[in-house]
């Protein structure tokens, strides 16, 4: 955390942008020689910190360096054809946006870049590449990221405190509360990336010297890590490790362990032919049958681990959902009330198949969901929550459309009509029964897109073959495509070709919704989803620690995200890892493998009979 | 002959380079975009920049912003150089890669060849010469066995029969789980070891068309008029047909093996992916289906030139077997 946190730190962590409990009083007081160099400027003459040698040398590295830079730009440009070689300094530097005078040269126009970004060279380099950064291409770059003290500077970081042989506090000085994921980092072996000489916590000396970080930079490209294998090679479609007998949690009781390429379909027969030994399969009815089959037991029965595998499950971090463009599917605005009309009666209709499909693909080893959250989430809404409603159960006029008694006919019946009304809400034109024309803006006919391998094998496509029927029976005609290659699908919702789509997210360890539902959120534009009131609750519920809070804030978000109508969360799937239990010692296989935490967790206790 | 191979080699050269031209426009119109995939793995990551801006920024460094024309000729001015680019998704130069994954598929390929040659050109003989005999209705429904089997379809089968039930061979891999503990010979026979059932996939799948087209030709020499004249003349029938027939049904044969030559170096993409081999074909596919242009221009234009040198072999080795044909 120190080497993270040192004022002359620049790779790509962000940790030291945390609300660390004496952070900014650490990485104060010091900057690079660099910094302190290019901030004095050419005609400095005070040589307190550094001396006149090192100053001229730095400007000559910089000015060669510069004149390389601009060059690659230069060179960029005449390869994509927008300047010849003939070109001056000045034709060439207008294409790349920069007025430099008619006879300027190369100099110079590195001197006018300076000059626009103020001398902020990082700023420079990152925005104005053509290709290497501006300190990949000095010289000496490495003799001037040695830090200088230049006020007062704390020793140490109060926030950070040891209270064990393996084991401290982090303390933050306000409430954030995904900060707590920042702090997931790869343990570094102290005798390889530092100088055990240089450790004494008690006198805040950190294996390294503050602002002289070259002995792991020495080592990045040379990487160590600190787990309990280590890495060999990797051969014929095979990563080889071996224990690393120094391994803090102990020498793993296994010497070699190999990690094997293989294709999914393979991988029971591969535990039962005894090539592999642990393997995670799809978790499928089909998985389930073949497993049950290796074991002796009946198809039908309950019973699944036995002589040959060993099985566990646990909830998948993730869930499968159904999308809806909002920027697609819509009536004027994305989040005008006829928009959220049409995709609640496209959505009334999917949801109503979500249960016969996800039976029919997983069985038991996956439940259709409610709301958009992974069931493994301590956020998701439970079933006997007072306000846990089925998604899309109610008609445009807000009456509940399925009652405990009906059949799954009555529903398949009761979720047509109540589409009819969203259909009419959204200024369809509904009569007898059947859809005959669209408001302006809107469509009879829209695509859903999914993932099947060209052949219908996914989790929701039967829900898409029912809905397509039902729609027809109502006068509106849903297209299903399905893509052979997935990759197709993400560049089309990226080009806003898809108007709806069948996927599933990965979840994380918080509920956090910032990535998806936040305007600014990285996946954002995948349903595009602009909401005042859901974007305020999700900051809100960053600044608090209180889960039952929290868990009210995010009921609130999922609320909103319904009501868009933009995701019809579909089902929640089981995952499995299998262990051949001829060969491995189930035993010595952690007991407390949940979604979280994995059976790679203790691997270094597993043996083999 | 040497003024026709160097007016072959010209004429091989310009029809390289339009070949190369229509598999780089080709790759460049791929719907699967490698930049786009990491572009948008990039924009998931937590206050990243957006997609189009690491497009635009990937675009740059990978040099995906010019037209396909301008690319191509920037493509074509590298290798000039010698220069062939790294592999975006195995982020080892291509050359690397290529060498690292193409042994094993040649060697795999090559002894299959052998294999099919052995096996099929004595069988279409023997059926050509027993027409309609039992044993020639036996190969004939081998050989369409043999056509007819899709690839996947009897790699599994073999799978299912020798590993599953049988448990002579491992599922998958070139490699058992104790092959570093192995000495040199060791390790070289568990390589063969794993590479059995690949190979007679391979062969099983390959012999049946080579088979029919060995028995096709040698029934047609067997009706020619000078095999009934040497049979008049009172020839042994071995000699008929091994010494006559047979050297006559080569001619049509080497077409097809000169033309075989770029099959030994592009690898068995669906037996390769079936068993889990690290070779040419399957990394080729991968290549491909992720859009990593370098590797995939490499390996296309690499198979174009072995089908160009094939087939000005095949046009020599005629002139070598049929003294009819001489080149001018």
């Amino acid at each position: 955390m120190y080497v993270l946190s040192d004022p002359t730190y620049d790779g790509s962590s962000t940790f030291f942008s945390l609300p660390v409990e004496g952070m900014e009083a650490y990485r104060s007081g010091m900057d690079t020689l660099f910094n302190l160099i290019a901030a004095a400027g050419r005609d400095n003459t005070d040589f307190t910190l550094w001396t006149e040698e090192q100053q001229t040398a730095l400007w000559a590295d910089i000015d060669q360096a510069g004149i390389k830079f601009v060059t690659e730009i230069k060179d960029y440009l005449i390869a994509a054809g927008y300047n010849t070689a003939e070109d001056s300094v000045a034709t060439w530097a207008a294409n790349w946006g920069f007025e430099v005078a008619e006879d300027a040269d190369e100099a110079a126009l590195f001197a006018a870049m300076v000059e626009q970004y103020e001398g902020d060279y990082a700023t420079l380099s990152s925005t104005e590449a053509a290709g290497s950064s501006l300190f990949d291409l000095m010289e000496n770059y490495s003799d001037y990221t040695i830090g200088i003290t230049v006020g007062e500077t704390a020793p140490s970081i109060t926030g950070i405190q040891k209270t064990g042989e393996n084991t401290l506090r982090v303390v933050l000085t306000k409430v954030d509360a995904p900060a707590i994921y920042s702090l997931s980092l790869a343990i570094a072996p102290l005798h390889y990336y530092g100088d055990e000489a240089a450790y004494d916590y008690e006198n805040n000396k950190f294996g390294f010297t503050k602002g002289d970080l070259s002995i792991v930079r020495a080592k990045t490209t040379v990487p160590m890590g600190a787990g309990p294998y280590k890495f060999v090679k990797f051969e014929n479609g095979t990563v080889y490790f071996e224990a690393n007998d120094s391994y803090y949690l102990g020498a793993p009781k296994t010497k070699n362990v190999n990690f094997v390429e293989m294709q999914d379909a393979d991988k029971l027969n591969g535990v039962v032919t005894g090539t592999i030994d642990i393997t995670d399969p799809s978790f499928d009815t089909e998985t389930v049958k073949a497993i049950k089959k290796a074991n002796g037991f009946a198809e039908d029965g309950e019973d699944i681990s036995g002589d040959k595998i060993t099985v566990d499950t646990v909830d998948n971090l993730g869930y499968g959902y159904l999308g809806i463009s909002a920027n697609v599917v819509k009536i004027g605005e994305p989040g005008s009330d006829a928009s959220k009309a049409l995709r609640k009666a496209l959505a009334t209709v999917f949801a109503v198949y979500r249960d016969v499909s996800v039976d029919t693909y997983y069985g038991e080893r996956a439940s259709v969901i409610n709301y958009p959250i992974s069931n493994t989430s301590w956020a998701a809404p439970q079933a006997t929550d007072a306000d846990y409603k089925v998604a899309f159960s109610v008609d445009a006029q807000g009456n509940d459309i399925y009652t405990s008694d009906m059949t799954a006919e009555d529903r398949y019946a009761a979720a047509k009509a109540a589409a009819l009304t969203f259909f009419e809400a959204a200024g369809y034109t509904v009569e007898n029964g059947k859809i005959t024309a669209a408001p302006e803006g809107a469509e009879m006919s829209y695509e859903v897109w999914i993932p099947a391998d060209g052949t219908g094998d996914h989790p929701s496509f039967m829900m898409l073959a029912e809905a397509e029927k039902a729609f027809e029976e109502i006068g509106f005609d849903l297209v299903i495509k399905d893509l052979a290659n997935s990759s197709d699908l993400w560049t089309g919702i990226e080009a806003e070709e898809v108007p709806m789509w069948c996927a599933a997210w990965g979840a994380g360890v918080d509920p956090d919704m910032y990535q998806i539902y936040h305007p600014e959120g990285g996946s954002n534009y995948m349903y595009d989803i602009n909401d005042d009131e859901l974007t305020q609750l999700i900051l809100d519920a960053r600044e608090s620690l209180d889960q039952t809070y929290r868990k009210t804030m995010y009921k609130q978000c999922l609320d909103i995200i319904v009501d868009w109508a933009v995701e019809i969360p579909v089902y929640q799937r089981q995952n499995a890892v299998i262990f051949s239990t001829e060969r491995v010692n189930i035993d010595t296989v952690t007991p407390d493998i949940t979604t979280f935490y994995g059976w790679m967790a203790e691997i270094q206790n597993i043996e083999m009979n | 002959m040497r003024k026709y191979i160097i007016k072959r080699l010209l004429i091989s050269v310009v029809i390289l380079f339009f070949v190369a031209f229509a598999i780089y426009a080709l790759m460049r119109c791929l719907p699967t975009s490698y930049l786009e995939s990491i572009a948008r793995q990039k924009s998931l990551q937590p206050n990243s920049k957006s997609f189009e801006e690491w497009m635009e920024q990937l675009s740059a460094i990978y040099s995906m912003d010019k037209g396909i024309v301008p690319g191509f000729f920037s493509w074509l001015g590298n290798v000039l150089q010698g220069n062939f680019g790294d592999s975006w998704k195995w982020t080892v130069p291509v050359v690397e890669k290529f060498k690292d994954t193409v042994w094993v598929s040649f060697v795999m390929g090559a002894i299959a060849f052998v294999l099919e040659l052995i096996i099929a050109i004595p069988l279409g003989v023997i059926a050509a010469t027993k027409q309609y005999s039992k044993v020639d209705s036996l190969i004939s429904i081998i050989a369409l066995a043999g056509i007819s089997l899709p690839t996947f379809f009897f790699a599994s089968l073999l799978k299912l029969v020798f590993s599953v039930k049988l448990g002579w061979f491992d599922l998958f891999g070139l490699v058992g789980r104790n092959h570093e503990t192995l000495d040199a010979m060791g390790k070289l026979l568990d390589k063969a070891h794993h590479l059995v059932l690949p190979i007679v996939t391979l062969v099983v799948v390959s012999i049946g068309g080579l088979m029919r087209y060995t028995r096709t030709n040698m029934l047609e020499v067997l009706n020619a008029d000078y095999i009934r004249t040497a049979r008049a003349k009172g020839l042994p029938e071995r000699k008929v047909i091994y010494h006559h027939a047979f050297r006559n049904t080569l001619i049509p044969l080497v077409t097809i093996i000169g033309g075989s030559l770029p099959g030994l170096f592009s690898g068995a993409l669906i037996t390769e992916t079936l068993y889990a081999i690290n070779g040419i074909g399957f990394a080729s596919y991968h290549s491909l289906i992720s859009g990593d242009i370098p590797f995939s221009m490499f390996y296309l234009v690499f198979l174009a030139v072995l089908t160009l040198v094939g087939n000005l072999i095949s046009d020599i080795l005629y002139a070598v077997v049929d003294p009819r044909v001489r080149i001018a």
